[in-house]
């Protein structure tokens, strides 16, 4: 009843905040005539231009970095765009024309050139290849605006009038790169201003558009350089080669510069993008910034207590969720039982995470997609970068072996924790040590503009010596190989080898007389090919396939020692084959309405060489019911699943700052996590789906509403979601799942239910920056099997471990100066669910603590602020070594929030007990450096 | 074993990050109280068994809610029963003639409640009794994290005699006895009138006995051979009186079923110190004992079929230069002087005792520095005692 009671009250708060949201939007004026009112008073420039651009046919060009900072004055309403401006900007001496398409040239009231300077403006390589290449001609028309000494607007003619005689449309492709060091941008848009519509650069930086041949302005955005905007010819097909600049924080520029219009207009739902440069004030924990724990701040992300690894997304549990760094999966994403992300915060340019729409070449996993990408390398020239946390040190090299064509990166972390321990006075502590580490390196190969190949490794390893008594070591070591080839300006493949192993050893001689080793591997082969077609302007095609080869060990149960009397027990090996067959459109249907359909082929087998046992069906799977025992060789293929994932989305556009979005996905899952402890611990086990656990699939369905308000300074969105997982692993009562021959006879398979809305409030950039959410999340277990009889907590539907009905996030970013920013967060979250002892009885003259139902209670609400300043050395453009330092204070209220609450027994009556990790404030310093100015 | 990982985990954690821990107490329903709870057991140990019947209460005020007027019942496979008779609040016993427990059988046990409720446990086996081989106790050193010094004591190991079947599950239950001597002789008693007392030792030494309360358990499922070696017990330390003089302990050996081992090592488990997020989670346990109406009611409380067989192990104190830190009484000067409040004491406290000091002067000091019993401990010595 109570499951019931929260699901109306989710639906009254959802209808509530739909209603305010679209009020919000209509209050937002649509004037159609360059007259300008009051609203426009007392903006700052760049804000002023971005709500002008929207609302009227206008672009302005002018030089961003001489502008002036100023603001707006509008003396009185309705007043002609063209008065206010020269009113306003006159006294700069600056120069106001428009001419008939709305372009708004603003220039220094001094001489203008009429031409670039020679080396000013890094021409695309190819120019050199001229007239007789059929596919790539550019040239420049000398059409230049040049104010006192920079750039204002030029234009580029693709392809030539010759070829494009019978064509309507045209293709135009080439690579995005960053002017500085030629390294390709990821994930740049670019913006046809004339036809609203426009692309995205992939991994590798590519881009490709299809338009009507015509003459176009394109603004090419990226999250951490420079806005440029192009003015395009587009004759016929042709190459074009886009810079982008690093933006150099020399004005009070913005900081966060997402893709504004992304977040109304795109496909993608549940979508998060974030990226390294734009998180680095967030406060962090004992100094160390940690990119992937900032997904616990966005809508839909939580864990089960802080200081615990994985993710829970929308209410599944973290083994559903699939980490790659780089295309290399990983496998333990956590050091140091998950105080610390597995990744250097340096080596990762930006995250991804895929909570609901989740695109069809992505598979194996219910819950999300987490994509970390690392830095490509400077192809330029050497750089090194690092810092110093109280509990690390950071170091990243990178640099050009054979400039523009070869360039390396290595990026290595590693502790030096262990002297913290030595202070402790318990013997159990000081005997105690922790150490980890992780190595990233990658080698780019720019063979030639058609051909890219790349080299990434991956390797993390942690030791954890628990007081001589427990040692835990493990780790992952991974490597990729990346082919990247363009077929011609329409079709491009990705074909990517990957291999990956993830291990631990345990050795535990807590009890001499059961003194045991055990190691565990699990070793992933995959490969990959990815092909992407652009059939025309309305269609984008994926394709591809990828195979995952499982190889694992669980290992054998060994004596420690000869005092051990443990018998050694071999756990055995399992294999198996996972394959993805998938094909999706993104289909513009309509100019305001764009569909996604993919579907993706999964076929799994799992491997001999086994035995396995096969028991009676309908009934329990315990020693009794066994009925025979199969023997399959190597390679044998023991059992076959296969399913059909179903991705589809759309996205309708309202008006241009307004979307409804939808989308429907279904997934299938071949390996989970063996783990029945409340917080994963670094012994859990993956494990493969096999002849007697079947594979899990679920399915989820997501609606929201996307908005940019205040003239796209603030992103607003609303998206509820219902999510099924059958086939959840559960695990008997009290399951020993560390040395299990037959884990199939302690897994329950039972289903979970998740649904949620989550609102999300962002200001992407400006002096102050950051995002405001809140989620309603609600996520039960059901394990009930109605045909053998097995159940858990009695076969009541009960709260998973990490179900938070309600939570808040705010994070603040704000400029005070130009080498001083001050962030602080703001996190509120329902206290988790716990089992609590709820009586007392007596046995054997003992007092015996008997439970509630699984998960009946919750321990009290978690709040927490964290602030952090950071300092920037000084910001001269020729200098060797930049360094800044950030001090963060961590739980700034010193709250003592429940991580566990517990009871003992002392003198004969219980207490109970809330422990809080950090029930402090933490203050903690980070020094960090890098080699050339702040911008480098 | 895992849980102990767990701890150790937690305490480490704890102490890196500036951890805090306070009392808290949360708010819990009533529902779960006033629930039926079972305790007892047949063995192949004669008779007469015994059979509690209690309520459960909350966690806060803990009390034990004797269960009046049921009927209970022992039912063997043999078509045997016998009707146990309530010989005191909540405790049934059988005849000592009645009902015998025979390796073999099986036995089952049927509660007709107060309200009329039926209860009844399903059919366990008596299982042949493993034997005991040895116990033995090593002197060992422990860290103690609290105190100044280390703590020192006798740890008791047990190795059990090989099994005759290759699963076997254990459930070992201990009684302890230690002597123990008040520090000082009784010389006057008062009881009105000042007299001297003759037989000066008279409480001065006692014996006392008590179940120790720790839940032992292990399986020999993971073992190469079906016996149980070096199996750490109780460990006894040199902080209290315990080991003052000579110290006993009876180790009782119970082979038992599956099910019962299953139940017994879950109470072991949920009821270590520590719950974290790394240990495994918390369930309820139910025993092996329900209601035939409501198949779904919560009973607690296990009824324990075992083959059982026992062993006592004397130690005795240990030699220098071992040190204790129990407290010692000492004659003050207050003691001296307090001797005069005798004459303002009530018959009810009477007698009172008194000693002399060295000078042979009359000192009151507190009354448990010369009656042994005052302890805990009685003035008859156990049948089973053997003096060194």
């Amino acid at each position: 009843m109570t499951y019931l009671q929260a699901k109306y009250s989710f639906l009254k708060a959802g209808l509530l905040i739909t209603m305010l949201f679209f009020w919000l939007v209509q209050a937002k004026s649509q004037s159609a005539e360059i007259v300008l009112n009051k609203t426009y008073d007392n903006l700052p420039w760049s804000v002023f231009v971005e709500k002008a651009e929207s609302n009227f046919h206008v672009r302005f060009f002018y030089d961003v970095k001489s502008f002036p900072d100023l603001k707006i004055v509008v003396t009185k309403d309705e007043i002609p765009l063209k008065q206010c401006l020269s009113e306003n900007l006159g006294k700069y001496q600056i120069k106001v024309s428009v001419d008939k398409n709305g372009n708004i040239f603003l220039t220094s009231e001094n001489e203008i050139h009429t031409a670039l300077p020679a080396d000013f403006f890094k021409l695309p390589q190819n120019i050199a290849a001229g007239e007789d290449t059929l596919e790539k001609s550019v040239s420049d028309e000398k059409k230049f605006l040049r104010t006192a000494n920079e750039f204002v607007v030029k234009t580029f003619v693709v392809g030539n009038k010759k070829e494009g005689v019978n064509l309507k449309k045209a293709t135009i492709n080439g690579v995005i790169k960053n002017a500085e060091d030629g390294i390709p941008v990821i994930g740049a848009t670019i913006f046809v201003k004339e036809l609203e519509t426009g692309t995205a650069s992939d991994n590798n930086g590519f881009y490709n558009l299809t338009l009507p041949k015509g003459k176009y302005s394109l603004v090419v955005r990226s999250v951490d350089t420079e806005e440029a905007k192009y003015k395009v010819e587009v004759l016929s097909d042709g190459n074009l080669d886009l810079t982008l600049e690093s933006k150099i924080f020399l004005m009070e520029e913005v900081e966060i510069r997402s893709e504004s219009r992304h977040n109304v207009k795109g496909i993608q739902m549940g979508y998060e993008k974030i990226a390294i440069k734009n998180i680095k004030e967030i406060p962090v924990v004992l100094g160390e910034r940690d990119i992937v724990k900032v997904a616990l701040l966005l809508p839909g992300v939580q864990n089960v207590g802080e200081g615990s690894s994985g993710f829970n997304v929308r209410g599944s549990p973290a083994d559903q969720n699939l980490f790659y760094i780089n295309n290399i999966p990983v496998y333990n994403t956590s050091h140091l039982f998950g105080f610390f992300s597995a990744f250097n915060p340096d080596v990762v340019n930006d995250f991804t995470l895929y909570k609901s729409n989740i695109p069809a070449k992505y598979g194996g996993r219910l819950s999300s997609i987490f994509e970390l990408s690392a830095k490509q390398g400077n192809a330029e020239k050497f750089s090194a970068r690092g810092g110093i946390s109280p509990i690390t040190t950071r170091l990243l090299v990178e640099g050009p072996i054979v400039k523009d064509k070869l360039n390396f990166l290595v990026g290595l972390r590693s502790t030096y924790s262990d002297w913290v321990l030595n202070f402790v006075k318990v013997p159990e502590v000081k005997n105690s040590s922790g150490q980890f580490g992780d190595l990233v390196t990658n080698l780019s190969y720019h063979i030639n503009s058609k051909n890219q190949l790349k080299l990434f490794t991956y390797y993390s390893y942690d030791k954890i010596d628990l007081a001589s008594e427990v040692k835990n070591d493990y780790g992952n070591a991974g490597a990729s190989l990346s082919w990247f080839h363009t077929f011609n300006n329409r079709h491009d493949l990705d074909f990517t080898l990957i291999y990956d192993k993830y291990n631990f050893t345990e050795e535990n001689q807590d009890y001499a007389l059961s003194a045991y080793s055990l190691a565990y591997e699990l070793k992933h082969y995959e490969a990959s090919l990815n092909f992407s077609y652009r059939l025309n302007d309305k269609h984008t095609i994926t394709y591809g396939l990828n195979s995952i080869l499982y190889d694992l060990n669980n290992g054998d149960y060994l004596p420690l020692n000869s005092g051990s009397l443990v018998e050694p027990i071999d756990l055995g090996t399992e294999k198996g084959i996972e394959s993805g067959l998938f094909v999706d459109d993104e289909w513009k249907a309509l100019p305001n309405l764009t569909l996604y359909g993919g579907l993706r082929f999964n076929n799994y087998a799992y491997l001999g060489p086994k035995e396995v046992y096969q028991y009676q069906p309908d009934s329990p799977k315990i020693p009794e019911t066994v009925i025979d025992t199969l023997n399959f060789d190597n390679n044998a293929i023991i059992k076959n699943y296969s399913g059909i994932d179903y991705r589809f989305a759309a996205t309708y556009l309202i008006n241009q700052d307004l979307s409804v979005k939808a989308s429907y996905n279904t997934l299938h899952q071949y390996i989970f996590m063996l783990s029945n402890t409340v917080a994963l611990s670094p012994t859990d086990k993956w494990k493969l789906c096999d002849y007697n656990i079947d594979p899990m699939d679920g399915s989820q369905v997501s609606l929201g509403v996307y908005s940019n308000l205040v003239a796209g300074l603030i992103e607003a969105s609303v998206e509820g979601y219902y999510k099924k997982v059958n086939k959840l692993v559960e695990y008997k009562d009290g399951a020993d799942l560390v040395v299990n021959e037959f884990p199939e006879r302690d897994i329950l398979q039972g289903e979970l239910d998740a649904f949620g809305i989550e609102l999300m409030l962002k200001k992407p950039f400006g002096k102050w920056n950051g995002w405001i959410n809140y989620t309603y999340a609600s996520a039960n277990v059901l394990v009930d099997n109605k045909i053998t009889g097995e159940q858990n907590n009695f076969g009541i539907r009960y709260p998973a471990n990490y179900d938070k009905p309600h939570s808040i996030n705010v994070v603040a970013n704000y400029k005070v100066m130009k080498r001083l920013s001050f962030s602080g967060n703001l996190v509120y979250s329902t206290g988790r669910p716990i089992t609590y002892p709820t009586s007392i009885y007596y046995q054997d003259g003992q007092k015996i603590l008997s439970y509630s139902l699984r998960n009946e209670y919750r321990i009290p609400d978690y709040f927490r602020v964290d602030v952090s300043l950071t300092f920037e050395g000084n910001l001269k453009k020729k200098k060797k070594v930049h360094g800044s330092w950030v001090f963060s204070v961590y739980n700034l209220t010193g709250r003592n929030n429940a991580y566990s609450v517990y009871f003992k027994s002392e003198n004969g009556l219980i207490n109970g007990y809330k422990m809080s990790i950090f029930g402090s404030p933490i203050f903690s310093v980070t020094y960090d450096f890098k080699l050339g100015n702040y911008a480098d | 074993m895992r849980i102990k990982i767990a701890n150790l985990v937690m305490i480490i954690l704890l102490v890196l990050v500036f951890s805090c821990v306070e009392k808290y107490w949360p708010e819990l329903d009533s529902k779960y109280e006033d629930i039926l709870v079972v305790e007892g057991m047949i063995t192949n140990d004669s008779g007469p068994y015994y059979i509690k019947l209690s309520l459960a209460t909350s966690v806060e005020n803990p009390e034990l809610i004797a269960l009046r007027g049921c009927h209970v019942k022992i039912l063997d496979d043999a078509g045997n029963s016998e009707n146990l008779s309530e010989i005191w609040a909540g405790t049934y016993s059988t005849s000592p003639t009645g009902i015998q427990g025979v390796v073999g059988r099986k036995y089952k046990i049927q509660i007709l409640g107060p309200q009329g409720k039926n209860y009844q446990s399903e059919f366990e086996e008596l299982k042949n009794p493993v034997g005991i081989d040895s116990v033995y106790a090593a002197f060992e050193t422990r860290d103690n994290p609290e105190g100044q010094h280390q703590t020192e004591g006798y740890q008791f190991y047990l190795n059990t005699a090989m099994a005759a079947s290759d699963s076997n599950y254990f459930m070992w239950r201990m009684d302890r006895t230690y002597e123990y001597e008040a520090d000082f002789k009784i010389r006057y008693i008062y009881e009105g009138a000042l007299r001297w007392l003759a037989n000066a030792d008279s409480l001065q030494t006692c014996w006392r006995t008590d179940n120790i309360r720790q839940i032992f358990t292990y399986n020999t499922l993971g073992l190469s051979q079906p016996v149980v070696k070096n199996y750490p017990l109780h460990f006894v330390s040199t902080e209290n009186r315990e080991l003052s003089v000579r110290y006993s302990l009876l180790v009782k050996q119970l082979t038992i079923s599956e099910k019962a081992y299953t139940f017994w090592n879950s109470i072991k488990e949920q009821n270590s110190d520590l719950d974290n997020l790394y240990s495994r989670q918390p369930y309820q346990v139910k025993g092996n004992v329900s209601s035939d109406q409501a198949p779904d009611e919560t009973v607690l409380g296990y009824f324990l079929v075992a083959g059982i067989s026992s062993k006592r192990i004397f130690v005795d104190r240990p030699m220098p230069p071992v040190s204790f830190h129990y407290e010692i009484c000492e004659l003050g000067e207050i003691d001296f002087n307090n001797v005069a409040d005798i004459y303002h004491s009530t018959p009810a406290e009477w007698p009172i005792f008194l000693t002399t000091g060295n000078e042979g002067g009359i000192a009151l000091p507190s009354q448990d520095c010369m009656d042994c019993r005052l302890a805990g401990g009685t003035i008859e010595k156990p049948d089973f005692w053997i003096d060194w």
